[in-house]
This record gives structure tokens, C-alpha cells and sequence, in this order.
């Protein structure tokens, strides 16, 4: 019958034609299969409620990018980002010279002082650093002593053997490696009158007066000003470098 | 030829199928996947009975569309309700598929028997 062959004709289009949509489905369509109208519910609530996490996510992923470009790009703005940053750590480090305002303490034998009978050897090194750190603490930002910067890696410490300088017995002093003989001059950057109350409130005058030295604080203000050298010792890294492999 | 007409049928529509450029999303797919397995039902079905010569081609004709779209339908309102209603779909019309495919196989290898000696 030609009814009968063609329904049956027809069915099979069909069929073949669903078989034929569904083997090329989209599945490269959202990944999760929903099983539900439930977990489809969930799941953009989900979604709306990760959007602005995302979108935060998302803006400082494009901050942090535009700053990298800015950075490695090629041109006269990269170059001179980068120089300025290097100059920034470089005058934070101690490795430029500093003009500005500031004091001067000179530490100096003066045979006028009376002569304190018993006090006979002064360890002068940790009088420097005494006298370092309170000026660290009242804000001195550089710091330099006859002529040597101090840095986060500089050293000031006694070593054996005599100073030949007059006045009490005192063993030599080394900074940054290097001999420094008295008298001593440290030179401190900063606001003169603070680090000059800080010292006065201390009292170290009065204390090197005991060692029979003399503490003579110098201000200096603009239109004179104090000159800082920079720090020339080695620096870290430059007789090993970090083994990455270790 | 008229016995191969429903073969070369199904490989048009399937050719048909994948030509047709509509791309169902994911979403649908467990739905179109019960309405092709009641389809296949009602083809199996279908054989048996003309195999029985019992083939009423309008029962065939209207079982073939009511079982697609109510297990298709069946699997959208599970999905509103909560209920894993598809697999319900798959396993009746899964067991009536082998029952089916047991009917026509025993009406093949009946017809084909070798006679007995007897």
C-alpha cells in the first residue's frame, strides 16, 4: 500500500533528521549540562552574584597589565619611568650624594677638659653608634661619618690596635670596612632643630665631656647647606650572586 | 527497492539533519535525546508488527509523533519541577525497545528455522 510505504518512508526522514541535529548539537555551549530548572536558577545566581568579584578581578588585571606594558614598552615614557625609579632607590639606598639641610657633630680630644681619673680607655665606636642611632630615630634621613655613607649594610666597630689620635686609649675604628681616625665629624640630614633638641634632650654633650671630648653640633640651613657623600663600598651581590637552583 | 526505501529514507533525513544549519544548545539536548529513543521505539515497534502483518500504519504514524513529543515534553517539565522525569522516559522506553528487538528477532529466526530432519 502506498500509504503504508510512505509513512514509513516519512518516519525515517524524521527520525534521520533528529539523529542528524542531534550529532551536530552545539556543544561547545556552557559546558555544565542543567538537569534542572532549579540548577539552572542556581547557577545564574551564582553567576550574577561572582560578576562584580570578576569585574573587580578584571579591572586590575588591566591595571596591572597597562603598568607592565607601560614598563617594558620601548619608548622615551618607559625609559624615563624607569629611570626615575631607579634614581628613587638609588638616593634611598645611599648611593647618591644629599644636599641639604642638616648638622654636623664634631666629636674631637680636647686636653682643656678636665682629666677624670679612671677613664682611661673609651670605646669610640660605640659612642658613634650611640650617637647614630638617636639621630636615626629623631629622623635623620642620611648619614655619613668623616666622609663615609652609612648604609643598611654599614658596619662601625672596634678592631684591635690602638688609635693614634690624642687623648684617651682607644682601640681603632672601622667604618664600612674602612679606618676612621678622630676626631670624628658626623654629618646628619634632616630638620637641623630636631635632631640638634634630640641630642641636647640625650645629653651626650655631657657625656663626651666625661671622655674628655669635645660634642659641637654645626646647623645648617639653606643658603648653606650640607653635603652627604654617597656611599662607595661594595654592595650586596657583588662578590656572590643567589644560586636559583639551590 | 520498496524494502530499502526506509533505509535510504533515514540516511537523507539524516543527511538533511546535519545540513540544516540550526545549532541546539546544550540545554536541549537531553529533550531532543528522549524524543529520538521513543522515535526508535515506535520504529521497532513498527517492524514487529509488520513482521506479525499487524502494521496499522496510522497507529504506526500516530505513535510515532505522540511518543517523541510527550517524552520530550515529559523531560521540559521534569526540569521545571525538579524531577529527573527523562530517565523515567528512557528506561520505559528502553525496556519496550529490547522487548521489541526479542519479538523481532524470534519472528526472524522463526521464519528462518532450519527444517527439521523430521
Amino acid at each position: 500500500m502506498p500509504f503504508q510505504r510512505y509513512s514509513v518512508t516519512g518516519v525515517a526522514v524524521l527520525l534521520g533528521v533528529m539523529i542528524g541535529l542531534e550529532f551536530h548539537m552545539n556543544r561547545t555551549s556552557p559546558a555544565i549540562a542543567y538537569s534542572s530548572y532549579l540548577n539552572a536558577t542556581d547557577a545564574l545566581s551564582q553567576a550574577i552574584q561572582r560578576t562584580p568579584i570578576v569585574s573587580r578581578q578584571l579591572a586590575a588585571a588591566r591595571a596591572q597589565l597597562k603598568t607592565l606594558e607601560d614598563a617594558s614598552e620601548h619608548t622615551a615614557k618607559g625609559y624615563l619611568k624607569l629611570q626615575s625609579e631607579l634614581r628613587s632607590v638609588e638616593k634611598q639606598s645611599g648611593l647618591t650624594s644629599w644636599v641639604g639641610s642638616g648638622i654636623a657633630i664634631q666629636i674631637a680630644y680636647d686636653p682643656n677638659l678636665p682629666v677624670i681619673p679612671g677613664l682611661r680607655f673609651v670605646d669610640e665606636a660605640t659612642q658613634l653608634r650611640m650617637v647614630v642611632n638617636i639621630l636615626e630615630s629623631a629622623g635623620a634621613q642620611a648619614i655619613a661619618i668623616n666622609g663615609q655613607r652609612l648604609v643598611t649594610t654599614s658596619s662601625i666597630r672596634s678592631v684591635m690596635g690602638l688609635n693614634a689620635a690624642q687623648g684617651p686609649f682607644s682601640s681603632a675604628v672601622q667604618i664600612n670596612e674602612q679606618p676612621v681616625d678622630a676626631p670624628y665629624v658626623i654629618q646628619a640630614a634632616g630638620n637641623p632643630t630636631q635632631l640638634a633638641s634630640v641630642l641636647s634632650a640625650e645629653g651626650f654633650a655631657d657625656q663626651f665631656r666625661i671622655l674628655d671630648q669635645a660634642f659641637r653640633v654645626t646647623l645648617f640651613r639653606a643658603p648653606h647647606l650640607l653635603t652627604l657623600p654617597a656611599y662607595t663600598g661594595p654592595l650586596p651581590g657583588a662578590y656572590a650572586k643567589e644560586s636559583l637552583n639551590a | 527497492m520498496r524494502r530499502t526505501l526506509p533505509l535510504v529514507g533515514l540516511l537523507v533525513g539524516i543527511a538533511l539533519g546535519l545540513a540544516i544549519p540550526i545549532h541546539l544548545s546544550l540545554q536541549y539536548a537531553s529533550y531532543l535525546s528522549v524524543a529520538i529513543l521513543a522515535a526508535v521505539d515506535t520504529v521497532f515497534g513498527g517492524i514487529k508488527s509488520s513482521l506479525l502483518r499487524q502494521f496499522d500504519a496510522r497507529v504506526f504514524l500516530t505513535g510515532f509523533f505522540f511518543n517523541a513529543v510527550l517524552s520530550a515534553a515529559l523531560a521540559f517539565v521534569g526540569s521545571y519541577l525538579g524531577l529527573d522525569l527523562a530517565l523515567a522516559a528512557v528506561v520505559a522506553f528502553g525496556v519496550r525497545i529490547f522487548n521489541n528487538l526479542a519479538a523481532i528477532r524470534h519472528q526472524i529466526l522463526g521464519k528462518t528455522k532450519i527444517a527439521s530432519p523430521n
